[in-house]
C-alpha cells in the first residue's frame, strides 16, 4: 500500500497539499511518506499541515479513517540532504495506532494504550487480541531490538476487512520473539518530561519503554492527539493567529500554521533535533522533550543545506 | 423463627457467607433486613457508578471489606478513553468522614490518585489489607503513604497496576515497628527497590505469606529473603538470573530445599533458564503456576519444570509451550482445575502457537479442568465437540483465536456447533468468551442451553438482531453482555429494554445502534445510565441516525454520574 505523505488522517478535514505550501517552500522540509525507510532519500508528495505521521507510520489506509487525528513530528530523518542517520530507519513503520476495524477509531487516549498501540505496529484492530494492556506493554518491553533493524513495509489493511490481526506484516520495531533471551539486568524507567508548544500541559513519555525512535514517536503522537484539552489549547493558539474556531475539526485549525518539530535537551543543554543519533546514544544524553513549531526552530530545520550541528538559542 | 431475638439470627446470618447469600437473606422481611445490613462486614460493588458512597455507608455502618468495581471489562483493552472515569477518591472520603472503621480495601479497574491513599492511610486507623488489581493514577508516592500510616498494615496487592514510580524508598517507610506483613506484592512495579530495606522488612515480619518481587530484585536478594522466610507460601520471583556455578546460586539450592511451604509460584521476569533446577525440589508441592511472564522459559526447559508439578491446580503460561508441551500437561497435572494460555507473540509474527489439539489433550488428561482461558492460531468445532464430551463441568470458558472471523480450517464452516456443544454439556457454565467465524446459531444455542450464563464476551460475531435477542431472552441469568464489532442495532437493544434492569451492565462498541435508539431506551428506562463515549468529537448531538461507537450501560440507584468527562454523554 503506498504511502502517501504523512498526512494527517483527521477525518474530514484532512490536509492536502496546497493550502499551507505558502509557509514553507518545496524545497524546505520535505514531509516524506515512504514506507520505506532507506528511501527516505527518495522525493515524495509534499504534504503539509500539522504533525503528520512519521515516515511510513499514518500512510496506510486512513482514506475516511474517522477522527484519528495524527500528529506528526519532523524529526531528522526528515531532513535527507543533512545526512540522514541511520537510527532514522527506525523512526518509520511503525503503524499508525488506529484501528482498521470497522469504524472503529483509535482509542489510544489512554497512556498505556499509548506504548501498546505504538509498539503493537502489526496488529490493527483496536483491542485485540483481548490481552490486557499491562500483560502488553511487559510483553513489549521484554522485545527491545537493535535499532538499526530494517523494518518492512506495512500491509495496509481495507479497514472493511475485519480479518485484521496482522499477521502478515512485520513491524521489525517489536518483531522479535518474546522467546528471545531476556536480558541480564532489570531495567528502570526513564521518565522525561514532554511539552508541545501550545500545550500548557505537559506529559511524561518513559524512554526505556522504548527501543527506537518509531515507536516514541508514535506515542507522542497518540499523547497529544485531539483530545478536547488539547483542542482547547489548539484553539486559543488558533485564535492567536487569528485564524477561524472551527468547532469540530483541529486538523482545518491548524492547516496554514506552523508544522511540529521533535527536539530534545541533551545533557549540554543544548537543543537538538530528535533523530540524528542512534538510539542509545539519545537515550544516555536525553533530559527532555519539546515538540516545538517549526516556525522557532530555527536553525535546528535547515533552510538550505547547512550540517546538523548547527544549534538554537537556548530557551 | 420471628421470635428469635436479633443476636440469635446475626449468628445465623454468621454462617451466611457469600454476597448473593446474604443479599437474598436481606430481602426476606424488614427484621431480617435491618439485622443483616447491621452484622453485614463483607460488601462487593461490582459497579462504582450503581450506588454512592452515602448510600452504602448508611446501610452497612459495620463494613469492614469492600470491593469496588470500577471501568468495564474492556476498558482493559483500550477500548475506553483515559479519564471515562472510576475514582476512587469521592469514596475514601466518604468513608474517611463516617466512622466506618474499613480494614480493608479491594479494587478493580479504578482510578486511585496518591491523594486518595494519603487520605486512607491517615483517616482508617485500622485499615488491614489494600488489593489493587488493574488499577491506575497513582505513583510510589501513595504507596510511601500506606507503607508509613498504616500501623496493622497485614496486606499491600498489588496486581497489574500500572504506576508511576518515583523511586524505591517506599520500601523504607514501612516503620520498624511494622511486623504485621502477611502479604506483600510489588511485582508490576517497574523501577528499581531498595534492597536493603526489602531483606530487613521481610526480616521483621515473621508471618509473611505471600511476597512477589518485582524486575528489580536479583537472585542474590532472593536467596538472602528466602532464607529469612521459608515459611512462605506463595512466591513471586524477581529477576531469576545468575551464574549456575556462583556460591550464590549454590546457596540458593540449599535455602529453596527448607522452604517446604511454597504452594504458588509466579515471576521470573527475566530467567537463565540454567538457574531452574534449583526449583526443582519444590515443584511437587506446587498446586499453582504462573509462568505467563515468563518468556525466557520455553522450550524443553519449559517441559522439564511442568514435568515436576504433578499437583498442580492452576496453571497460567504462554503459549510458546505448544501443543506437544500441552500434551505433557495434560499427562502430568491430572489435577488440573484452571488453564490459562496466553499469547507470547501479539504481534501476530505467528510463531510457535497453540492450537486446537493441546486443547483436546488438555481434555482428555484433566477432568477436573473447570477455568480455561485460551489463546489460539485455530479451533475446529470436531475439537470442541471432544473438549465439551470430556470436560462436561466448565464453569469459565473463554477462547480467544487470534485471527477474528477465522472459520474451522479443517471445514470452513463457522464455529457455532463447536460452541453449542460447549453450552449444551456444560450446564454450570457462568462466564463464556466467543471468537471465530460465528452466525446467529451460536447464538441460538447459547439462548438454549446456557441456563446460568451471567458473563458472555462476543466479538466480530453474528449475522443480524436475532442473535443478541437469543441470548437477552434465553440468559435468564445474565448479568454483563459485552460486544463489538457486531451487526446489532436498534432493534436488538430495544425489544426487551426491561432485561437491562436485571443485568449490570452492557457494553456495545462499533456495532449498528444509533443515538436514537440509545435515547430511546434512556428515555423508556430512567433507573439505567446510558453513556455514549464520543471520542474525537464525532458526534454531533442533532442527528439521530448516526451510529453509536461506543454505548455502555448499566442499572444504578443514584442517577446520572457527577463526575463524567466531556466525551462521555449520559442520556
Amino acid at each position: 500500500m503506498q504511502g502517501v505523505g504523512g498526512v494527517v488522517s483527521g477525518g474530514g478535514g484532512s490536509i492536502t497539499s496546497g493550502v499551507s505550501m505558502s509557509t514553507v517552500s518545496k524545497d524546505d522540509n520535505l514531509v516524506l511518506s515512504s514506507e520505506d525507510s532507506s528511501s527516505c532519500l527518495e522525493e515524495s508528495e509534499l504534504e503539509l499541515g500539522l504533525g503528520l505521521s512519521l515516515g511510513g507510520g499514518s500512510c496506510k489506509a486512513q482514506q475516511g479513517s474517522r477522527g484519528g487525528q495524527y500528529a506528526r513530528f519532523l524529526t531528522a530523518k526528515d531532513f535527507p540532504y543533512v545526512g540522514s542517520s541511520s537510527s532514522a530507519s527506525s523512526a518509520s513503520s511503525s503503524s499508525s495506532s488506529s484501528s482498521l476495524s470497522r469504524a472503529n477509531v483509535s482509542s489510544g487516549t489512554k497512556r498505556s494504550a499509548d506504548s501498546v498501540a505504538a509498539a503493537n505496529g502489526t496488529s490493527q484492530v483496536v483491542g485485540w487480541p483481548p490481552v490486557r494492556a499491562y500483560r502488553m506493554n511487559s510483553m513489549v518491553s521484554q522485545t527491545k531490538l537493535p535499532v538499526t533493524e530494517v523494518f518492512n513495509s506495512l500491509i495496509g489493511k481495507n479497514r472493511n476487512t475485519n480479518t485484521t490481526v496482522g499477521k502478515e506484516t512485520n513491524n521489525s520495531c517489536d518483531k522479535s520473539n518474546v522467546n528471545a533471551k531476556v536480558k541480564g539486568h532489570s531495567r528502570s524507567s526513564l521518565f522525561v518530561k514532554v511539552n508541545m508548544d501550545g500545550t500548557p500541559i505537559g506529559r511524561k513519555v518513559d524512554l526505556n519503554s522504548h527501543s527506537c525512535y518509531g515507536t516514541l514517536t508514535q506515542k507522542l503522537e497518540d499523547m497529544f492527539q485531539t483530545s478536547s484539552t488539547m483542542m482547547n489549547s489548539i484553539r486559543s493558539s488558533g485564535e492567536e493567529h487569528d485564524m477561524m474556531v472551527e468547532a469540530t475539526r483541529p486538523s482545518r485549525l491548524l492547516d496554514g500554521s506552523s508544522e511540529f518539530v521533535l527536539t530534545y535537551e541533551d545533557k549540554e543543554g543544548d537543543w537538538m533535533l530528535v533523530g540524528d543519533v542512534p538510539w542509545g546514544m539519545f537515550i544516555s544524553s536525553v533530559r527532555r522533550l519539546r515538540i516545538m513549531r517549526t516556525s522557532e526552530a530555527n536553525g535546528l530545520a535547515p533552510r538550505s543545506e547547512e550540517t546538523n550541528g548547527q544549534r538554537t538559542k537556548p530557551i | 423463627m420471628n421470635y428469635f431475638p436479633d443476636e440469635v439470627l446475626e449468628h445465623v446470618f454468621d454462617f451466611v457467607a457469600s454476597h448473593r447469600d446474604r443479599n437474598a437473606v436481606s430481602l426476606v422481611c424488614r427484621l431480617w433486613h435491618r439485622v443483616e445490613r447491621l452484622s453485614r462486614q463483607r460488601v462487593f460493588v461490582g459497579n462504582c457508578y450503581a450506588l454512592s458512597p452515602e448510600i452504602l455507608i448508611a446501610r452497612f455502618p459495620g463494613l469492614k471489606s469492600l470491593t469496588l468495581k470500577g471501568k468495564p471489562h474492556f476498558a482493559d483493552f483500550n477500548l475506553v478513553p483515559h479519564d471515562w472515569g472510576g475514582y476512587v477518591q469521592p469514596w475514601i472520603e466518604a468513608l474517611s468522614n463516617s466512622r466506618i472503621g474499613l480494614e480493608e480495601l479491594r479494587l478493580k479497574r479504578m482510578v486511585v490518585s496518591d491523594e486518595s491513599l494519603e487520605l486512607l492511610s491517615r483517616s482508617l486507623a485500622n485499615f488491614k489489607s489494600l488489593v489493587l488489581v488493574s488499577c491506575e493514577g497513582f505513583t510510589t508516592v501513595g504507596l510511601a503513604a500506606i507503607a508509613a500510616n498504616c500501623r496493622f498494615l497485614r496486606e499491600l496487592d498489588l496486581q497489574e497496576n500500572e504506576i508511576d514510580d518515583h523511586s524505591g524508598h517506599w520500601l523504607s517507610c514501612f516503620p520498624d515497628s511494622c511486623t504485621s506483613l502477611i502479604s506483600l506484592n510489588f511485582a508490576c512495579l517497574k523501577g528499581e527497590i531498595n534492597l536493603a530495606a526489602l531483606e530487613r522488612l521481610v526480616a521483621r515480619s515473621p508471618n509473611l505469606r505471600s511476597l512477589r518481587l518485582n524486575r528489580a530484585v536479583p537472585l542474590e536478594t532472593l536467596q538472602n529473603i528466602l532464607m529469612r522466610a521459608p515459611q512462605l507460601v506463595d512466591l513471586g520471583t524477581g529477576s531469576y538470573i545468575h551464574d549456575p556455578d556462583s556460591e550464590t546460586y549454590n546457596k540458593l539450592k540449599h535455602t529453596i530445599l527448607k522452604c517446604k511451604s511454597i504452594r504458588n509460584l509466579s515471576g521470573f521476569l527475566e530467567v537463565a533458564p540454567r538457574c531452574l533446577p534449583a526449583i526443582y525440589p519444590i515443584c511437587l508441592n506446587l498446586t499453582s503456576l504462573n509462568l505467563s511472564y515468563a518468556a525466557g522459559i520455553h522450550g524443553s526447559e519449559l517441559v522439564k519444570l511442568i514435568r515436576r508439578c504433578a499437583k498442580l491446580q492452576r496453571l497460567w503460561i504462554l503459549d510458546c509451550i505448544g501443543d506437544k508441551g500441552l500434551e505433557v500437561v495434560a499427562s502430568t497435572c491430572k489435577e488440573l482445575q484452571e488453564l490459562r494460555v496466553f499469547p507470547s507473540d501479539v504481534l501476530g509474527v505467528g510463531h510457535a502457537a497453540v492450537t486446537e489439539n493441546g486443547l483436546v489433550a488438555i481434555s482428555a488428561g484433566c477432568p477436573k479442568l473447570h477455568s480455561l482461558l485460551y489463546f489460539c492460531q485455530q479451533m475446529t468445532n470436531a475439537a470442541l465437540i471432544v473438549v465439551a464430551k470430556n470436560c462436561p463441568n466448565f464453569i469459565r470458558f473463554r477462547l480467544c483465536i487470534l485471527e477474528p472471523t477465522k472459520p474451522d480450517p479443517v471445514t470452513m464452516q463457522p464455529l457455532d456447533d463447536g460452541f453449542g456443544a460447549i453450552v449444551q454439556s456444560c450446564k454450570h457454565l457462568r462466564r463464556l468468551s466467543l471468537s471465530g467465524l460465528l452466525t446467529d446459531r451460536v447464538f441460538l444455542y447459547i439462548g438454549m442451553y446456557a441456563e446460568q450464563l451471567e458473563m458472555l464476551s462476543v466479538a466480530f460475531a453474528g449475522d443480524s438482531d436475532k442473535g443478541m435477542l437469543y441470548v437477552l431472552n434465553g440468559c435468564k441469568k445474565l448479568r454483563k453482555l459485552e460486544i463489538r464489532d457486531c451487526p446489532y442495532g436498534d432493534k436488538a437493544l430495544l425489544t426487551d429494554v426491561g432485561k437491562y434492569e436485571t443485568m449490570r451492565s452492557l457494553w456495545m462498541s462499533s456495532c449498528e445502534v444509533t443515538l436514537g435508539g440509545c435515547k430511546t431506551l434512556a428515555k423508556e428506562m430512567p433507573r439505567l445510565n446510558v453513556e455514549i463515549i464520543n471520542e474525537h468529537d464525532q458526534m454531533e448531538i442533532g442527528s439521530e441516525e448516526q451510529r453509536v461507537e461506543k454505548m455502555y450501560l448499566y442499572r444504578t440507584l443514584v442517577g446520572p454520574r457527577k463526575d463524567a468527562p466531556e466525551f462521555v454523554w449520559t442520556l
